[in-house]
């Protein structure tokens, strides 16, 4: 039988300051004056570099995956809305903190060459 | 329960849980109707080259009860192996294991060259972006199943999951096999009532679910080999398929090797690679072959075969 040769695999991690930033744009705009959640705004992810930026729906675009601020990353009702005095990038930090292992696992295994584990050859 | 009516992500956090313990049946339909929605609605069903064509058509959706005793047997040597874990080693109290097979949208499929020894870039894309995809799908179909009072693992999409010298902790192709998809081939793919070119996926739940019947007996009932068929054998570029790999009838090796390495380097600047000749132009690509067995041909099955065959089965 023949044997394969195994090639090395970048491992990059998940730029955290980006989707800190992203996520905490997005709960400035849905909590300006009433809180109004868009389900139409994805969390967008580079290929190249693993960084993040917020930005409308759209078809795909080459080099990146995008994943649903409403629903997809934040399941629980009213999740995005700001507490009394809580600021954008506190409640972003807070609710990373509950996602942030399992969007790792996702993006790993979105941008993973082969269907063989997250950090296969 | 609601019908699915909102867009794919789809669950709406403000609407009201169902309960999908009270009624087994309904709740099949229900998730099924969710996927078929979902596969139909969610934009990264799409290539992201060219006219972003729609990778992924209508999905054929199974069930297996998470105690069937093929389940085990998958851990013996030779047929997955001992790695293999079974779906209660997945999740505790699991109860179903739900599978589903996306088919390559035709378009797709059919922009795969006849007779070049290298996928199209709309077949290596779909590839890639539809796996992508299938990743979507298994969370959503998490996300649906903890809506309705339940939970769910994908074991392809978990930390831990890997496949060691091939043998994976987790064959999402016999899952589709005992959730009654389909059977294999000789290439390798399961043949399904769509055929066999598209990619599986699937999700353990301790939600009870009705399991599918399985409309056949063996490992190899959709594939005529050898007694009529073959096709797959000339068609490969790797030399990959064939009666001198044994019993599995393939050299994975030779496979992977042509995927990465040869379609890899030549996709390289698209990031791209992998092949698929074994999964086009042939007479299993999008349905059961009329040559199979007999037993093979459930209603599903003979309708889909009564068609009439695209022109480029007689020139394969």
């Amino acid at each position: 039988m023949t044997t394969i040769a195994e090639s090395p695999v970048p491992r990059i991690p998940l730029d955290y300051p980006s989707v800190r930033d992203a996520v905490a744009d997005y709960l400035l705009q849905v909590n300006h004056g009433v809180y109004q959640p868009d389900r139409k705004k994805v969390l967008s992810v580079r290929k190249t570099d693993r960084t993040a930026w917020l930005r409308d729906v759209s078809p795909p675009v080459r080099g990146e995956v995008f994943y649903f601020i409403e629903g997809e990353l934040f399941s629980e009702k009213d999740a995005t809305r700001l507490q009394n005095g809580e600021t954008p990038q506190e409640r972003a930090e807070k609710l990373l903190d509950g996602i942030w292992p399992q969007l790792q696992i996702w993006i790993a295994y979105d941008f993973a060459r082969s269907t063989s584990g997250m950090n296969a050859p | 329960m609601n019908t699915v009516a909102e867009h794919a992500y789809l669950l709406d956090p403000s609407a009201p849980a169902d309960d999908m313990r009270q009624d087994p049946g309904q709740a099949a339909t229900h998730l099924a109707a969710f996927i078929r929605q979902f596969v139909e609605e969610d934009p990264r069903n799409a290539l992201p080259e060219g006219e972003r064509l729609r990778i992924w058509g209508s999905p054929l959706l199974g069930i297996a009860a998470a105690d069937d005793p093929l389940f085990t047997k998958l851990k013996t040597p030779g047929v997955v192996g001992p790695l293999h874990r079974s779906p209660g080693e997945w999740l505790s109290g699991a109860q179903s294991v739900i599978s589903w097979f996306l088919p390559y949208n035709k378009a797709v499929r059919a922009s795969y060259p006849k007779k070049s020894p290298l996928p199209s870039l709309a077949w290596v894309s779909g590839r890639r972006n539809g796996e992508v995809f299938n990743n979507v799908l298994r969370r959503a179909v998490i996300r649906f199943l903890e809506k309705h009072g339940g939970q769910g693992v994908a074991p392809s999409n978990e930390a831990h999951y890997q496949a060691i010298g091939m043998i994976p902790l987790w064959s999402e192709r016999h899952a589709a096999f005992i959730a009654g998809l389909g059977s294999f081939g000789i290439h390798g793919a399961l043949i399904t009532a769509l055929g066999c070119a598209g990619r599986i996926g699937s999700v353990i739940t301790n939600l009870v679910l009705p399991p599918t019947p399985r409309p056949y007996r063996e490992i190899y009932e959709y594939c005529p080999y050898p007694d009529r068929c073959g096709a797959c054998i000339p068609r490969c570029p790797a030399q990959a398929i064939g009666a001198q790999f044994g019993a599995n009838w393939r050299d994975n090796a030779r496979c992977v090797i042509q995927g990465r390495d040869v379609v890899g380097e030549f996709f390289k600047d698209w990031g791209y690679h992998s092949c698929g000749h074994c999964l086009t132009w042939l007479p299993c690509a999008d349905r059961i072959p009329r040559a199979s067995s007999p037993r093979a041909q459930t209603p599903e099955a003979k309708t889909r075969a009564e068609e009439p065959e695209p022109a480029f089965l007689s020139t394969v």
